[in-house]
């Protein structure tokens, strides 16, 4: 191969590179400005052609979710709002909004009431992203680290014992930040919950189109995935109700 | 007839008083060729000096015979008289066509007054014989054709959209003499919005012709229909029994009977023919603010005043004014501001329906209590209709109403009361999401988490691996600390050696007065480098005050003390005995390597 044969061939390949990765932010302002200007299906593709860059955040998603309310595609914001939520699960705005959306949805599914110290571990988890948690845990492991190092060597008798005291804390403190952490990187990469994208699911008794119809639920519906066998997928609704449906009908969060 | 005839007379007399003075001709306005008929000036007071228009084209069988009536009449306690003076003629006309009958005039009190004149359209007509002719019926016989006695509905239209108006008149022709109705059924119009436009009190003939033949027609109802439906409305036919006279049609009549008119009065029912309307939708593209009004408007919307304060009403007026289905017209929809109070709206419907269309206008007027001050701008009030005569839609739009609102004077209702007793809740107008997120945010890869990353588990192992490797380092620090002490004295040892280097070779020598100055001097250059004292500064006391600050045991500054003050002695001392030399030597020595020791 001649050198001039491979100077073109990197040129060009340069140039498909550039095309696929243009860069990222200049996207994210072209998207913002088509929105602004009410243009929904244009801000909608441009979002989507960043999420298809491989890359992902709550704002993306949340904007993605607007888009797709101002378009009535009521599923699809439920989705994108679903999955905005679990990356930041205490943001109001996308709270709010999937609020709303939700009330576009015919379904309305009771939740059932949760255990008190449940709800309250979770809001503890939740308020944190994993990343943040890790960066904690590893501040308290050194901290700790410290005051151990200072319970062996320091002078005084009372600041050694508080120093152990302080230590066996922060090691505590550092497990919980580490466990709860790794349970909401669990729950953000498990992906068994999932989003009815059809305007009406028929929910069999078995994973067979023979099967009896149990229940219908319909666009927007939120359920989780508990199981999965060929093209189909046991799913629970909030209230517990369970079955079976054809998984291209939804959508995973 | 002629009972007709007199009938209306009286009542043209009766009308008169009423009226102004005026000189009015009475014709039939169709006439058959070669029939006499009488032709009437008649004026509601007494008259002098009648002059007859010319009638030339007609020849006067009599006349004019003139005439005086007068009479008085009581209505409810009210008293009118009245008088009339008439001049009849009998006139015949000479040929066909329509003859116009020029203004004849009199004279009433001083003035001249002129009648206007009157068309007549002559008529060939049947081989119609003379009236008073015995053996031939005259008009009737008993029976009675339904060409001689038909009842009709006329319909300006049969072709329109939804809500536009049509005339509807209800007509009864007649070529036999009818006295009277009963039995009458007007029409109901089921799908139709109606209303009666005329309803003559007395039934009027009047004769017309039609395909050559005259035939006295009574109008006896006009109505103005607006279709509510659309489709193909059907109309119910209209009945009325005519009591008809007609002359008895006895083949045995006797020879007596033939001078008598012998007639009798039949009942015959007439009924309208079934009439189908054809209602069309209006068409598609209505605008938003069309609510069904069809025909021709305009529109003005106005304020009652337009600087106010607070809390006090105004009214704003929306005035619909024009022809078409006014009375049908809603409400056109005001946009007020949020903080406007508006009550419900008061209508008036000034429409009349006159002649052929209903017409007139309708106000809405809105009371509206503004609750806060500022300037209000309320939006354009749009009203649309369809414009029959264009076959479209026409928006109107008023201009923009400018609303001038006070702060509203201090007394006002609600100062006096609690603070916080005017609050009101935030109301929510709308619901929509939130707006998106603007700023750009750390778009991280799809599935990478610094949680649970190696560099995570990289970190955390550093930590330990730093705790471990920090532990280790300080067990040793701290072995090494132990040796502190002797290292420390060793320096001392040295220091105070280096120090007192001279001194002992001094010593060896034995030249006590310069050895006692080497060892002054040495303790005095010692302490001051220590205390980083310059040699001007050297005294005892603050020495001995500095000394003590850097923590020097009590025996080391009283011995310090001591030995400077030997040193000071001994040096103006005679020459000392063997040992002290050593001695002093020795303590020096111990001085210098316990205050290295000590002082920090």
């Amino acid at each position: 191969m001649s050198k001039r044969k491979i100077l073109l061939l990197c040129v060009a390949g340069s140039i498909t590179l550039s095309l696929f990765a243009q860069p990222v932010d200049s996207l994210w302002a072209r998207a913002n400005s088509a929105y602004m200007q009410a243009d929904f299906q244009e801000a909608c593709d441009v979002y989507t052609a960043i999420y298809n860059q491989g890359f992902g955040s709550a704002p993306l998603y949340y904007n993605l979710g607007n888009c797709a309310f101002k378009l009535a595609q009521y599923a699809k914001a439920v989705l994108w709002y679903e999955r905005a939520k679990l990356l930041e699960p205490q943001n109001p705005d996308i709270l709010y909004n999937l609020d709303l959306v939700n009330r576009f949805c015919l379904d309305k599914i009771e939740n059932p009431p949760e255990f008190f110290l449940h709800t309250w571990i979770k809001e503890v988890r939740d308020s944190f992203s994993p990343n943040q948690w890790a960066w904690g845990s590893l501040l308290l492991l050194s901290g700790s680290a410290l005051l151990l190092l200072l319970f062996f060597f320091g002078r005084s008798r009372g600041g050694r014992r508080l120093a152990f005291y302080l230590s066996l804390l922060a090691f505590l403190l550092c497990i919980c930040a580490f466990s709860l952490g790794w349970s909401q990187k669990r729950v953000q990469n498990r992906h068994d919950y999932a989003v009815v994208m059809t305007s009406v699911a028929y929910i069999k008794s078995a994973p067979d189109q023979q099967g009896k119809d149990l229940f219908i639920i319909h666009e927007g519906a939120k359920m989780r995935i508990l199981d999965q066998v060929g093209g189909w997928a046991r799913i629970e609704l909030a209230d517990r109700r369970q079955g079976w449906m054809e998984l291209q009908q939804a959508e995973r969060i | 007839m002629r009972k007709i005839i007199v009938c209306a007379i009286l009542l043209l007399g009766v009308s008169g008083t009423q009226a102004q003075t005026a000189l009015t001709v009475d014709a039939p306005r169709v006439v058959q060729l070669g029939t006499p008929f009488r032709l009437v000036f008649s004026v509601n007071a007494a008259a002098t000096n009648f002059t007859p228009p010319p009638l030339d084209a007609f020849s006067v069988l009599a006349g004019p015979t003139s005439s005086t009536s007068q009479g008085q009449s009581n209505v409810n306690g009210q008293r009118t008289s009245w008088f009339s003076t008439g001049y009849t003629y009998v006139v015949e006309a000479m040929q066909e066509g329509k003859i116009t009958i020029g203004s004849g005039s009199v004279v009433v009190e001083g003035k001249t007054i002129q009648s206007d004149p009157v068309t007549i359209e002559v008529i060939k007509g049947e081989a119609a014989p003379q009236e008073r002719d015995p053996g031939i019926p005259s008009g009737a016989t008993g029976e009675i054709s339904a060409q001689d006695l038909y009842l009709r509905l006329e319909l300006n239209k049969i072709d329109v959209v939804k809500g536009e108006p049509i005339t509807a008149t209800l007509r009864l022709y007649a070529r036999v003499p009818v006295e009277g109705f009963s039995d009458v059924r007007f029409p109901t119009f089921t799908g139709f919005w109606s209303q009666e436009t005329e309803t003559p009190s007395t039934v009027n003939f009047t004769e017309e012709n039609i395909g050559g033949k005259i035939y006295r027609v009574a109008l006896l109802r006009r109505y103005v229909l607006l279709p509510q439906q659309t489709g193909a409305i059907k109309i119910d036919p209209s009945e009325l029994v005519c009591m008809v006279q007609v002359r008895r049609s006895n083949q045995n009549r006797s020879m007596f009977d033939m001078f008598f008119d012998d007639y009798q009065t039949v009942r015959k029912r007439v009924a309208t023919p079934v009439q189908t309307v054809n209602v069309q939708p209006l068409p598609a593209g209505a605008p938003a603010s069309f609510t069904g009004a069809v025909g021709s408007y305009s529109l003005s919307v106005s304020a009652d005043k337009d600087t106010l304060n607070a809390h006090d009403a105004v009214s704003i007026a929306v005035r619909i004014s024009g022809e078409g289905n006014v009375n049908l017209i809603e409400a056109p929809k005001v946009a007020f501001p949020v903080d406007f109070e508006v009550y419900d709206t008061r209508t008036t419907d000034n429409s009349k329906s006159r002649g052929n269309t209903i017409s007139g206008t309708k106000q809405f007027e809105y009371p509206v209590i503004p609750r806060s001050a500022g300037t209000f701008i309320l939006d354009p009030v749009e009203f649309s209709y369809w414009d029959v005569a264009k076959k479209s839609y026409v928006t109107l739009k008023s201009n923009p109403l400018t609303l001038r609102v006070g702060k509203g004077s201090g007394n006002s209702s609600i100062v006096g009361y609690d603070p916080g007793v005017g609050q009101v809740a935030v109301r929510t107008l709308g619901q929509d999401i939130r707006y998106i997120r603007t700023a750009l945010p750390a778009l991280v890869p799809l599935g990478r988490l610094f949680m649970g990353s190696p560099l995570f588990w990289a970190l955390a192992a550093i930590v330990v691996a730093g705790f471990f490797a920090a532990y280790q380092w300080l067990l040793r620090q701290r072995a090494r600390n132990r040796d502190l002490v002797s290292v420390k004295s060793r320096k001392a040892n040295k220091q105070a050696k280096i120090r007192l280097k001279r001194g002992g070779e001094l010593l060896k020598s034995g030249d006590h007065i310069r050895f006692y100055e080497e060892v002054h001097r040495a303790l005095w250059g010692y302490v001051g480098d220590k205390l980083g004292l310059p040699p001007a500064d050297h005294a005892k006391e603050p020495v001995c005050i500095l000394l003590r600050e850097r923590k020097a045991s009590e025996e080391s500054v009283s011995a310090f003390l001591d030995l400077i003050e030997s040193c000071e002695y001994a040096r103006y001392a005679p020459a000392p005995e063997a040992g002290a030399m050593d001695k002093i030597y020795d303590r020096a020595l111990t001085l210098i390597s316990n205050l290295e020791q000590t002082i920090k």
